[in-house]
């Protein structure tokens, strides 16, 4: 018997065997992109949470040295708002599974990687301006702010706050990085990997 | 409230759903699993439903979906199927006094690695190599070889049994 006769006969044989589960289609997947895409959703939804704090921030504080901060923050969460948006509608449209796999993947890939690595080197310069609007908001309470900032202790103490919470920040956000996409990104690597393997090893 | 396209994709699933259970029955043991991954091409089939258009016939189309979600999906280390259980499906088969070829293939080509696997599977289905070539993502030259390779040792497995 050749292999094409061993195939047909296997194939009616034992191929066609059932799976039990009924043509229902649900609507949660376990897909490691569709659980980027979901991961996308909740930095959405955090960015959206945040800017209204910062909105909110903005209109029941009344020095003008805080809402320049406030401000500042507002634009920079609108600005990875719409970067964040983007990159999901981008993986949503070219993650198809009746399309190539390896350049699928790869594309999807890519863009996580770059948007990430995009705020991470962002969180350097954005780090340390949340910090002034924190210290800024935390003396806004009882003080005059702008008037505080005009003592030298107090802009030691905002310029040690920097020092420590921009470092701090940064290794946070990376190990959330890894903890919440790691995993999956890890696996599309691998995937690709393969594929490039596979691809050396028949030339 | 159902999708107006759902009733017509279920329908065609219906038909078709023999591609779906060679797929997992080529990449999954546990019945869980087979479950699992039975919900999962049926939920990327539909995710991918609204871009089908009919340049290919649907049995070519969810043939590509169900190889491409096993691929991706079997990272779950649970869904790889143990080298153990092959083993065990080898001694019962070297066991016989005569083993049929048609399981004797089926183990050789559960040995492969997955994408060897979906490359020699599409090849017996009657896929052309550009198409081959064109679903997995290797070059066409690379499905020849590859192609060659495989069956030079599924000839030999299958020998050997």
């Amino acid at each position: 018997m050749d292999l094409k006769e061993a195939w047909k006969k296997l194939e009616s044989d034992k191929l066609s065997k059932p799976v039990l589960g009924s043509v229902h289609i649900q609507k949660k997947s376990k897909h490691p992109v569709q659980k980027l895409i979901l991961l996308f959703k909740a930095t959405l939804g955090f960015a959206i949470a945040f800017e209204l704090g910062f909105i909110y921030l903005f209109i029941v504080t009344p020095q003008p040295i805080v809402k320049v901060f406030m401000v500042i923050m507002i634009i920079t969460y609108a600005f990875f708002f719409v970067l964040n948006y983007k990159v999901l509608r981008n993986i949503q449209h070219s993650f198809r599974l009746d399309l190539n796999l390896k350049s699928t993947l790869k594309q999807v890939y890519d863009n996580t990687m770059s948007t990430l690595a995009f705020q991470r080197k962002s969180s350097i310069i954005i780090y340390p301006l949340a910090a002034t609007a924190g210290f800024l908001l935390g003396l806004s309470i009882e003080k005059d702010a702008a008037l505080m900032m005009q003592k030298w202790q107090v802009q030691v103490a905002l310029l040690i706050s920097i020092l420590i919470l921009t470092p701090a920040s940064y290794y946070l956000a990376k190990w959330m990085e890894k903890v919440s996409y790691g995993k999956y990104l890890t696996q599309l690597r691998d995937l690709i990997d393969q594929f490039d393997k596979e691809e050396e090893d028949s030339i | 409230m159902a999708h107006p396209h759902e009733q017509e994709f279920t329908e065609l699933i219906d038909q078709h759903r023999g591609i779906i259970f060679k797929v997992i029955r080529l990449y999954v043991n546990h019945e869980e699993d087979e479950r699992d991954l039975f919900q999962e091409i049926l939920f990327q089939a539909w995710r991918s439903y609204p871009n089908f258009k009919g340049q290919s016939k649907f049995s070519t189309w969810l043939y590509r979906v169900g190889l491409n979600t096993v691929l991706t999906f079997r990272r779950r280390p649970k869904l790889v199927v143990p080298h153990e259980d092959l083993s065990v499906l080898k001694v019962s088969i070297d066991e016989r006094v005569q083993p049929e070829e048609t399981e004797a293939l089926y183990i050789a080509i559960r040995d492969l690695n997955e994408l060897d696997r979906m490359i020699v599977t599409l090849h017996l289905d009657g896929y052309e190599n550009e198409e081959i070539s064109e679903i997995s993502g290797l070059t066409k030259n690379n499905v020849a070889v590859k192609l060659h390779r495989i069956k030079e040792t599924l000839t030999k497995k299958m020998k050997a049994y």
